[in-house]
């Protein structure tokens, strides 16, 4: 038995007549030890007490700067919002950067083209006078109400090589252009418009861009007036 | 960290209990069941980490001096009794009534008693007293016999050479100890309650 536990059973009253009498005659010998046993509980609470001033000390310490939040929980919470919110700018720079580059599907498309599209009306073919002219412009012409876009585009780009004058010329660009937005070679298209005097010009330029997937579809509501 | 990886980490050392330390203070049921019992009852944000830190510190001083001490039920509830316990004795001591504190928490067996020395203001600052006039080496002995290791794990664990020169060293602090307790009746005094 250590002098501890002697000491804790003498001052519980827990020793056997034998064994206190022996411990007071040590205490009668020695008043260092006696003061120690007179005083062990107060030694006690000290040594109990300066115990938990260190592991108060350490609770602050660990915890100092810490939020009570479970750091995993936290770390995982930051790192989803944190993946959300760059995952949202993500797209949104995706969708800022590619919205006019995705062609859009067919059925857009011609959503688009109902909405934004006049097809020009030339009258000469409803009078039915172009079927009497051999002059390839009138007959390209012809196709292109007939919706032969095809064969009015292979007439056309034949002439354009040799115009018989300005005149021709700008005819030939619009009707070519025209045919060429029909047929989806929009960028041929625009690449006509631009240098034709469509009084439609803007808007037919800006409707090849978003059919060719350039612009946004947006940008028909800033330039075109819906049919 | 499970119950007995909680105790064992507890014992463990400063930095095991580092880790113990920070997953009591990040574990939500202990802050709920420990806020509802303060806020709910008059006590402010600070009170609710005063309690926090006593209540920890109690039930780490529990592993730490009991080694056979356990805990039958969770964790949670067990530090949550001592900060109920702890909190009622705050306001008894303030003469407010509890208006609402929560049942089903109660500090069990083996280890009811609690008997947070610094949880008494008086006490606590004796304590500081003492611990500024105690060398580190003083210090260190007497905690380690206070949480009740043997001369030979003291020996251990501070690096000395032999038991007998621990007992030497206990035996000279506490002879240092009694001297500046008598030199200081207040201290000692308000130790002695």
């Amino acid at each position: 038995m250590n002098s501890n536990e002697l000491i804790e059973r003498y001052l519980s009253n827990n020793l056997s007549a034998a064994e206190r009498t022996s411990f007071e005659l040590e205490m009668d010998k020695d008043p260092e030890f006696k003061k120690l046993v007179e005083n062990y509980p107060v030694l006690k609470k000290v040594g109990e007490g300066i115990l938990e001033l260190e592991l108060l000390n350490e609770f602050e310490n660990a915890t100092a700067g810490l939020n009570t939040d479970n750091p995993d929980k936290s770390k995982t919470k930051f790192l989803k919002v944190g993946l959300l919110v760059a995952s949202v700018l993500l797209l949104s720079a995706i969708l800022y950067f590619f919205r006019g580059k995705d062609k859009p599907s067919p059925e857009k498309t011609e959503e688009i083209f109902i909405a934004y599209y006049s097809k020009p009306i030339n009258e000469d073919t409803f009078r039915g006078e172009n079927k009497e002219k051999e002059l390839s412009l009138d007959q390209a012409k012809t196709y292109f109400d007939l919706n032969q876009f095809d064969k009015s585009v292979e007439i056309l780009e034949t002439l354009l090589a040799k115009p018989s004058g300005e005149n021709e010329l700008k005819e030939l660009e619009y009707y070519l252009a025209h045919n060429y937005l029909n047929i989806g070679r929009y960028q041929e298209a625009k690449k006509m418009f631009l240098s034709g005097n469509d009084p439609q010009k803007k808007c037919l330029i800006v409707l090849c861009d978003v059919l060719s997937g350039n612009l946004a579809e947006s940008a028909l509501e800033e330039n075109c007036s819906a049919r | 960290m499970v119950k007995e990886e909680m105790i064992i980490a507890i014992r463990a050392g400063k930095s095991e209990r580092d880790k113990a330390i920070k997953a009591l203070y990040h574990n939500q049921l202990l802050q709920n069941g420990i806020k509802k019992i303060v806020l709910s009852n008059s006590g402010t944000e600070q009170d609710y980490r005063q309690i926090l830190s006593y209540a920890v510190v109690e039930f780490m001083k529990k592993c730490i001096t009991a080694p056979s001490f356990t805990v039958t039920s969770s964790i949670e509830n067990y530090i949550i009794g001592i900060a109920k316990f702890l909190w009622l004795q705050e306001l008894r001591k303030k003469r407010k009534d509890p208006q609402r504190i929560p049942e089903g928490y109660s500090v069990e067996d083996p280890s009811p008693r609690i008997d947070l020395l610094i949880a008494n203001e008086e006490v606590k600052k004796s304590l500081h007293v003492i611990l500024s006039k105690l060398g580190r080496n003083c210090k260190e002995v007497l905690m380690m016999w206070a949480s009740g290791n043997k001369m030979k794990e003291i020996a251990k664990k501070l690096d000395y050479n032999s038991e007998g020169v621990v007992r030497k060293k206990k035996f000279k602090c506490m002879k240092e100890l009694l001297d500046y307790l008598d030199a200081n009746p207040g201290i000692k005094k308000s130790l002695s309650k």
